[in-house]
C-alpha cells in the first residue's frame, strides 16, 4: 500500500492524531455507520480532498470518525447516497479486474478518479463532511489537536484584545489609545 | 440541539419565576419576545402593567450558548434548533407552486426569547429623515406600493435615543447622520482590519468612512459587561452579554419589575376576539402540545413580520373572513427582505477578521436615491468577514477559481481564511403588493400550523441598487489594494433575515394595517409592532428603528391605558 512510506516519515505526528481520534470515539473503537472497508474508501476520497503533504491534512485531522458519527446522526440522511456513491467508484472499478478498491489504488489512480466524480452529488457529500469533519469543534470526531484550525489560522480562543490584525495595528498604537479606536 | 432542549425542559419549571393564572385577565399579552416584544414588555411592566410575553421558542440563558459552529449553523441551533419542524415554501410569484426549501429556509429568524435579536450582526443604523418621505420627495413610483410613513424622524428621534442609552449601542455620528440629541453612550468598537481597509480605500476615493454604529457595548454599560470580542458574534448568542439583545438588555428588566412573565415554549396559534370583534387572549399550545388561553386587555403582536402576517391570517372569523385586521386585504403585501450585495478581497497580510465583531466600518455616501442614477434606492456598504466562520468559510468564502479539492484547494484555504474581507452592500427593496408572507395550503409545521409560504421577487430597481452597490465595493477593494477580488452574483433574493412590511403602518385603512399608533385599523384592543409595521425597508440594519417604533408605541399604550382608550 503506498501509505507505508508515507507512514514513515509522518509516524509521530500521526501516531499522537490517532491516539486522539480514538480518544475522541463516543463507545471506544467500532464503526457506526461503515464497514471498516467502507471507512477505508471514504477516508481515502476525503484525504484527496484535503491531502496530507507538508502539513497535516484530513486524514491525521480524523475527518473520517467525524463522517461515520455524522452518517449516522445530524447527516443520516446522506447516508444511502454516500454508501452508494462509494459502491458504485469500486464497482467501476472492479469491472475489469477483480475486486478493487479506492483505497488500494496508488495516488495517481486515485486522483485520475476524483476528476471522474468531482462534479457528482455524492462528490459534494464527501466533501461538505470533508470540510465540516476538518473544521467543527473536536467533540464532533473530526479536526483532532485542532489540526483543521491550525491550518487556517484560526484559534479558537475565547477573547481577543486589539491589534486584530496587520491593517488595524497603527491604529492601536500609541500613547492614548484606550481601546475606543480611530474615533 | 436536542441535549439541550432536554436540559431546558428539566429546569424550566424550577426556576422560580413571575406567573400569572391563564384564568386571570392581564393588561397585556405581548406575542413575541424579539425586539420589538423583549422592549415593549420592559416598557409596559415598568410602567406598573401586567403582562404576559408569550415566546413559541424556548428561553434559553447566556451561559447555554457556545461557539460550536456545527451545531448552531448546520443544525440550526441559532434559529432554536428546530430543523426541519417548520418548513417553509418559496416562489417568485403567485403564478408558481411554492416549493418547500429544505436545506435553509428563505426566511431567517431566532425562535427563542430574544428572537432573532440573539443572533443579529448588531447593524444599528437609524433612518435617514428622507426614509420617512421617499414618496413625497421622489414621487409614486408606479406598479409599486410606495408610500409615505404616518411618521417623521422628529417624531422618532426621542426613540432612537431611547434605544442607543437602554439598549446599548456603541458608536460615534457620522458625516451623513440625522440630527442627534444626545452622543453614544460608549465609543465605537475598536477598528478591525476590514475597517482600517475600508478606511484606506474609502479615503483614496473621495468617500467618507466612519464607526459603525453597534448594539454591542464597547465597555461596560448599565450593568451589563462589554465585548470581549471572541469572534462568534453573527449567528451566535453572547455569552457575555454585551450583544444587545433583549434577551439581556430588556427582558431581564421587565422581569425584575415583578409584573412580567415570560411565557416560553407557548406558539400562539389564533388571537381571539370578542362578540364586539375587539382583541381579547390568545389561543396558544402550550410545551406539551395542550391548547391553552389567556385573557387580557388588550394584545399585542410582535411576532416578526412573518410570524404576525401568518398569526393573523390564522386568525379569520366571520368578522374577518380574511385574517384579523385584514380588511384592508394589506396582511402579507408589501413584504421588504433589503437588498445584500458581496464583493470580496484577499490581502497580503493577515487580517484575522476571524476575531471580534462583524463590522467596525461603514459608507454611507450612496445612502440617498439619486435620481440621475436612473433607478430608485441607495444603501450602505460595509466591510466585514462573512462567510466568516471556519466550515462556512471553506464552503463559501473562497475564490471562484480555487478547485474544490486536492491540494491548491487545501493551500488556497490555508492561506486565504486569515487575509480575506468582504465588502457587503446593504440596500433598499421597494415595497410591491406581489411580495407576500400567505398560509401555505397544504404544507403544515409540527404543530399543524399552514407553513409560511414567501412570494418574493426583488423590483427592477433593487436589483440595480445591488449592483450599484457591488460596483462600488469593487473599486473600495481595488483602491485598498487587494491582491485579488471576486464577487457573487447579484440576483433577485431567495433569503432573508429582514421581515418587513407585512402589516405597515399608515393613515389611510385602505393602503395600511395599523395606525400612526400601531392599532390595527379595523380591530380594537390590537396593536402590532415589529418589522411587519415598516413602510419603507430603509437601507438595511432595520432592528433599531423596529426597536424605536417598539419604545413610541409603549408609550402610546401607557398613556391609552392611563385614559381608558386602549
Amino acid at each position: 500500500m503506498l501509505g507505508g512510506s508515507w507512514i514513515a516519515m509522518y509516524m509521530p505526528a500521526i501516531l499522537a492524531t490517532t491516539e486522539l481520534a480514538c480518544q475522541a470515539q463516543i463507545d471506544g473503537g467500532d464503526w457506526v455507520s461503515l464497514t471498516a472497508a467502507q471507512a477505508e474508501d471514504l477516508e481515502a476520497i476525503m484525504a484527496q480532498i484535503i491531502p496530507s503533504d507538508d502539513s497535516p491534512g484530513a486524514r491525521e485531522a480524523g475527518v473520517i470518525r467525524f463522517a461515520d458519527l455524522a452518517l449516522d446522526s445530524f447527516l443520516a440522511r446522506m447516508k444511502p447516497a454516500v454508501l452508494e456513491g462509494l459502491a458504485d467508484i469500486n464497482t467501476r472499478l472492479s469491472s475489469a479486474r477483480t475486486s478493487v478498491r479506492f483505497s488500494e489504488l496508488n495516488n495517481a489512480d486515485q486522483i485520475a478518479q476524483m476528476h471522474q466524480i468531482d462534479r457528482t452529488p455524492f462528490f459534494g457529500a464527501v466533501q461538505f463532511m470533508t470540510i465540516a469533519g476538518f473544521l467543527s469543534h473536536p467533540k464532533h470526531g473530526g479536526n483532532q489537536s485542532e489540526i483543521g484550525w491550525q491550518h487556517i489560522g484560526f484559534n479558537d480562543q475565547h477573547a481577543w484584545q486589539p491589534p486584530f490584525g496587520y491593517y488595524d495595528r497603527p491604529y492601536h498604537e500609541g500613547p492614548d489609545q484606550e481601546g475606543g479606536g480611530d474615533e | 440541539m436536542s441535549e439541550l432542549k432536554n436540559h431546558l425542559a428539566k429546569v424550566a419549571d424550577k426556576i422560580d419565576r413571575k406567573r400569572y393564572s391563564k384564568r386571570e385577565e392581564v393588561d397585556f399579552v405581548i406575542i413575541g419576545s424579539g425586539a420589538a416584544g423583549g422592549t415593549i414588555a420592559r416598557e409596559l411592566s415598568q410602567a406598573g402593567h401586567s403582562v404576559v410575553v408569550m415566546e413559541q421558542g424556548p428561553y434559553i440563558k447566556m451561559q447555554d450558548f457556545d461557539h460550536d459552529e456545527y451545531n448552531t449553523i448546520y443544525n440550526q441551533d441559532w434559529f432554536g434548533g428546530w430543523k426541519g419542524e417548520y418548513p417553509q415554501t418559496f416562489r417568485r410569484h403567485e403564478s408558481q407552486k411554492a416549493e418547500v426549501m429544505d436545506f435553509l429556509p428563505p426566511l431567517l429568524y431566532g425562535r427563542m426569547v430574544g428572537g432573532s435579536s440573539v443572533h443579529m450582526t448588531a447593524n444599528y443604523w437609524r433612518f435617514h429623515e428622507s426614509d420617512f418621505n421617499e414618496r413625497s420627495i421622489l414621487g409614486p413610483i408606479a406598479g409599486t406600493g410606495l408610500e409615505d410613513w404616518p411618521i417623521s424622524y422628529e417624531e422618532m428621534e426621542p426613540y432612537y435615543t431611547k434605544v442607543d442609552w437602554d439598549v446599548g449601542v456603541s458608536g460615534a455620528p457620522g458625516p451623513f447622520d440625522a440630527y442627534r440629541s444626545r452622543g453614544y453612550p460608549t465609543p465605537p468598537m475598536p477598528i478591525k482590519s476590514s475597517g482600517a481597509i475600508l478606511e484606506a480605500g474609502a479615503r483614496k476615493l473621495g468617500l467618507h468612512p466612519h464607526p459603525a454604529p453597534m448594539a454591542i457595548l464597547s465597555k461596560p454599560h448599565n450593568g451589563r459587561a462589554g465585548c470581549v470580542h471572541c469572534g462568534f458574534c453573527m449567528l451566535f448568542g453572547c455569552e457575555v452579554g454585551a450583544k444587545s439583545s433583549t434577551l439581556v438588555a430588556m427582558i431581564p428588566e421587565a422581569e425584575a419589575s415583578g409584573n412580567c412573565e415570560i411565557r416560553a415554549d407557548s406558539t400562539v396559534i389564533r388571537i381571539t376576539t370578542n362578540t364586539s370583534g375587539r382583541a381579547d387572549g390568545v389561543l396558544y399550545l402550550d410545551r406539551d402540545g395542550n391548547e391553552q388561553t389567556q385573557k387580557a386587555r388588550a394584545i399585542i403582536l410582535s411576532a416578526n413580520g412573518a410570524e404576525t402576517a401568518r398569526l393573523l391570517l390564522m386568525s379569520t372569523s366571520n368578522q374577518f373572513p380574511d385574517g384579523l385586521a385584514n380588511s384592508s386585504g394589506n396582511v402579507g403585501k408589501y413584504l421588504m427582505f433589503n437588498g445584500l450585495s458581496y464583493a470580496y478581497g484577499v490581502f497580503d497580510e493577515p487580517l484575522n477578521e476571524y476575531k471580534s465583531i462583524q463590522v467596525t466600518r461603514v459608507i454611507h455616501d450612496f445612502y440617498e436615491t439619486d435620481p440621475k442614477r436612473g433607478f430608485y434606492g441607495g444603501g450602505g456598504i460595509d466591510a466585514r468577514f462573512f462567510p466568516g466562520s471556519p466550515i462556512l468559510y471553506a464552503q463559501l468564502g473562497m475564490p471562484p477559481d480555487v478547485p474544490q479539492w486536492g491540494k491548491a484547494f487545501k493551500d488556497a484555504l490555508g492561506h486565504n481564511y486569515t487575509r480575506t474581507v468582504a465588502m457587503n452592500g446593504h440596500t433598499t427593496s421597494l415595497p410591491l403588493a406581489s411580495n407576500t408572507i400567505s398560509l401555505d395550503p397544504t404544507i403544515k409545521d409540527v404543530d399543524g400550523r399552514p407553513a409560511i409560504r414567501v412570494t418574493y421577487n426583488d423590483h427592477t430597481d433593487d436589483i440595480s441598487t445591488m449592483r450599484f452597490l457591488q460596483d462600488r465595493s469593487v473599486e473600495l477593494l481595488e483602491a485598498a489594494g487587494a491582491r485579488k477580488i471576486w464577487k457573487t452574483p447579484v440576483g433577485p433574493s431567495t433569503i432573508a433575515a429582514h421581515l418587513l412590511g407585512t402589516a405597515r403602518m399608515g393613515n389611510d385603512p385602505r393602503t395600511s394595517v395599523v395606525d400612526r399608533y400601531h392599532r390595527a385599523h379595523d380591530v380594537p384592543g390590537l396593536f402590532i409592532c415589529d418589522g411587519s409595521s415598516m413602510v419603507t425597508s430603509g437601507r438595511g440594519q432595520p432592528t433599531m428603528t423596529i426597536q424605536a417604533l417598539a419604545f413610541r408605541v409603549s408609550e402610546h399604550i401607557a398613556s391609552f391605558a392611563r385614559n381608558g382608550d386602549l
